[in-house]
Parts: structure tokens; sequence; C-alpha cells
């Protein structure tokens, strides 16, 4: 799944290990989301757009979720 | 974090006990090994590697609990780490896929053990039921907790 997690933290200065900590996930929870390695938990896509301000369509790309 | 931290507590607790536990019955052993069935080296070596092993575990896992209760930046580090999604779904995918392996492997070595040891068969068919009945029994458990 596509994020624009990377621009939204780069806008906003922060590290990886930064974001991690404010929404309670780790450094390498972080960069498979901007990887589209993992996709998110509900709870998680929550925090993270509630982080940035946004809703979580916002956030992640669901246009490539399959049915 | 109160309620971790709480966590962390009595889990040093628990390690420091098991820790003392295992060197006083491996100090037992080695007090009453002369009464003990005479066993030979191999298995002698192999207690000693499961008791020693146990323990460096035990003390691995008590020096990250009180490395991690020393500060309030280490405790929030290790909530962070205990807890994380993608570490948890890793365990998961990890432990059902190795379940699933260790099934089929053990299912093998038991059709194999009949044709050459009945002992041997019969202690495998038993890890067989019992690892079939523990499967079946955490499914029921996890399906109704969840």
């Amino acid at each position: 799944m596509k994020t624009r997690i990377p621009e939204l933290r780069k806008q906003r200065k922060l590290s990886q290990e930064e974001l991690g900590l404010a929404v309670g996930v780790t450094r390498q929870t972080i960069t498979s989301l901007e990887v589209g390695k993992y996709t998110a938990s509900l709870v998680l896509a929550y925090k993270i757009a509630r982080f940035f301000g946004l809703t979580i369509e916002e956030v992640f790309d669901f246009s490539e979720v399959e049915e | 974090m109160h309620t971790f931290r709480q966590k962390v507590r009595t889990r040093i607790i628990v390690l420091t006990v098991l820790a003392m536990a295992v060197a006083l019955i491996y100090t037992g052993f080695m007090l009453y090994r002369s009464e003990l069935p005479i066993l030979n080296s191999f298995t002698k070596g192999f207690h000693q590697g499961i008791f020693f092993g146990l323990e460096l575990v035990i003390l691995g896992f008590l020096a990250q609990n009180i490395k991690g209760s020393r500060s309030e930046a280490a405790l929030k580090k290790m909530q962070i780490e205990e807890n994380d999604e993608r570490f948890s779904l890793i365990i998961q995918k990890t432990a059902s896929m190795t379940c699933l392996v260790m099934f089929a492997a053990l299912g093998v070595a038991t059709v194999i053990a009949g044709f050459l040891n009945a002992a041997v068969f019969f202690a495998l068919l038993g890890a067989l039921l019992f690892m079939v009945i523990l499967f079946y029994a955490m499914w029921i458990y996890f399906a109704k907790r969840n």
C-alpha cells in the first residue's frame, strides 16, 4: 500500500524514529510502511493520520487494495 | 506507562526467582549426583547444556528488563518494542509456519520410526498427539476470546 508518510515526515522534519516514538511503533515498522511492505492496522493508520492532522484516506492510498 | 512499569517490576521478580530456582535445582543435581542413575557423557552434557542455556536465557531477559526499568526513555523504548504490531505479526506468522512444518516433520518421522523402532514410534506418536490436542485446545481458546 502506498502512503504519504515519507512526504509528510519530511515536511515536518521528523525522523522515522521520532514518528515511531510518537505513534508507538518501532523505526523498522515506519520503514516497512514507507516502502509499502507492511500494511498498517486500523488503529496504527488512525494514530498516524491523527498525528499529521489528516484523515486516514489522506495518508494512505487504498486505490491498489484488492477487493 | 504505569501499568507497563508494574509489569516490568513483576517480571524482574519472577525472573530472579526463576534464575535462582534453576541454579538451585542444578546444584542439587550436582550434590546428589551419586544417587542418580549413571548416564553416558552425551546425555550428561545435554542436561548441563539445557540448564546452562535456560539460566543464560533467564539472565538475559532479566538484564534486558533491569536495563529497561532504569529510565523513563528506556522503559518507553522497551514498551514500543514489545507492543510493536509488525513485530507481533512476524512472531505470529513465524509461530504458525513453524507449527505447520513441525506437524509435517513429526508425521513423517512417526511413519518412518514405525518401520524401525517401536519405542521411538510410540514416543513420536505421543508427541504428535499431544501437539494435535494442544493445537485444537488453543484454537478453541482463541476462537472464544476473539
